[in-house]
């Protein structure tokens, strides 16, 4: 089987993410209802989910090559791109606190409170399924137009194993993934996809990128990135010392 | 259903600012100044970023 890096690399960076805020939830479940229950939830959210990711590959072989198709995949990935890419800059430059875990993982244990086992139950199904949406989303657009299922779903589930991994070895909220910095690079690397497969069907055969399209808009959206989190902290820090 | 709708797409501000700009972005191509949006779109996604971070 031949990886293809690009496509895996998001989708491992994007599952890993994913699956560290899902197994904070499910923790925080395990501890009111055992692990078997809280397990069984898991399993349950990611059979649904394993449904979406066949029944929504089998439409896209169907029509992958359409281009309405392409654009509506596009835009999906600028939905989701722009938001994980700003999420990022405002945290990296201080205008948000970086996300914690702990506080995740307390927030939910309130959240439980005096749930019973039904209510617990759906509280991790529910967290694992939205998760693991995200990564549905990331997978399925970037699978879709070259047909490399294999590539996507193999990284999603390489990253769900490091996730239990160092879930099970640890036995507490996994705090140590850098997911502002991943954030940061696949949202840059989700929006320049998204860009691509907006524009291409519209416009591409006017492209003045050709084949450097796609890496030359990452490192646009990269760099940009890091001039903008440059740019609200150097901001913040002149309106501090105005206040002084 | 609601938290199905906001996972996929994110809140109201974040598909008003894609929405902006793939207007821009559609536009230009449709408008005949196809080359123009391969150059015009990724700037002013920066743009709507730049304006999530600071009021997302």
């Amino acid at each position: 089987m031949t990886i293809n890096w690009a496509i895996a690399l998001p989708c491992f960076l994007t599952a890993l993410v994913e699956w560290v805020e899902a197994f904070t939830i499910v923790l925080a479940v395990s501890l009111s209802i055992g692990w078997r229950s809280a397990a069984g939830a898991s399993f349950a959210a990611l059979a649904v989910l394993a449904a979406l990711t066949a029944a929504s590959g089998g439409v896209l072989q169907l029509g992958g090559a359409l281009p309405w198709l392409q654009f509506a995949i596009g835009v999906l990935l600028m939905l989701f791109g722009v938001r994980w890419l700003a999420k990022a800059v405002a945290r990296g430059s201080g205008l948000k606190n970086l996300h914690d875990e702990e506080a995740e993982f307390a927030a939910t244990r309130a959240e439980l409170g005096s749930a019973d086992h039904r209510a617990a139950w759906l509280i991790a199904f529910k967290g694992v399924f939205l998760e693991g949406l995200e990564v549905w989303l990331v997978v399925v657009a970037l699978c879709a137009r070259q047909q490399q299922w294999a590539s996507g779903i193999a990284a999603a589930g390489l990253a769900l194993a490091c996730t239990l991994a160092m879930g099970f070895a640890l036995k507490k909220p996994l705090q140590r993934v850098p997911e502002n910095l991943i954030k940061f690079v696949v949202g840059s690397m989700i929006v320049a996809f998204g860009t691509f497969w907006v524009l291409e069907p519209l416009a591409g055969a006017a492209n003045p990128l050709h084949d450097w399209a796609l890496p030359l808009l990452v490192a646009f959206y990269a760099l940009s990135g890091l001039a903008l989190i440059a740019l609200f902290r150097s901001s913040s820090q002149s309106a501090q010392e105005t206040i002084r | 259903m609601k938290a199905f709708v906001k996972t996929l797409v994110g809140d109201l501000r974040n598909v008003a600012v894609v929405a902006g700009i793939l207007a821009i972005g559609a536009g230009l191509a449709l408008a005949g100044h196809a080359a123009a949006a391969w150059l015009v779109m990724p700037v002013v996604a920066v743009g709507g970023v730049a304006w999530l971070a600071r009021h997302g």
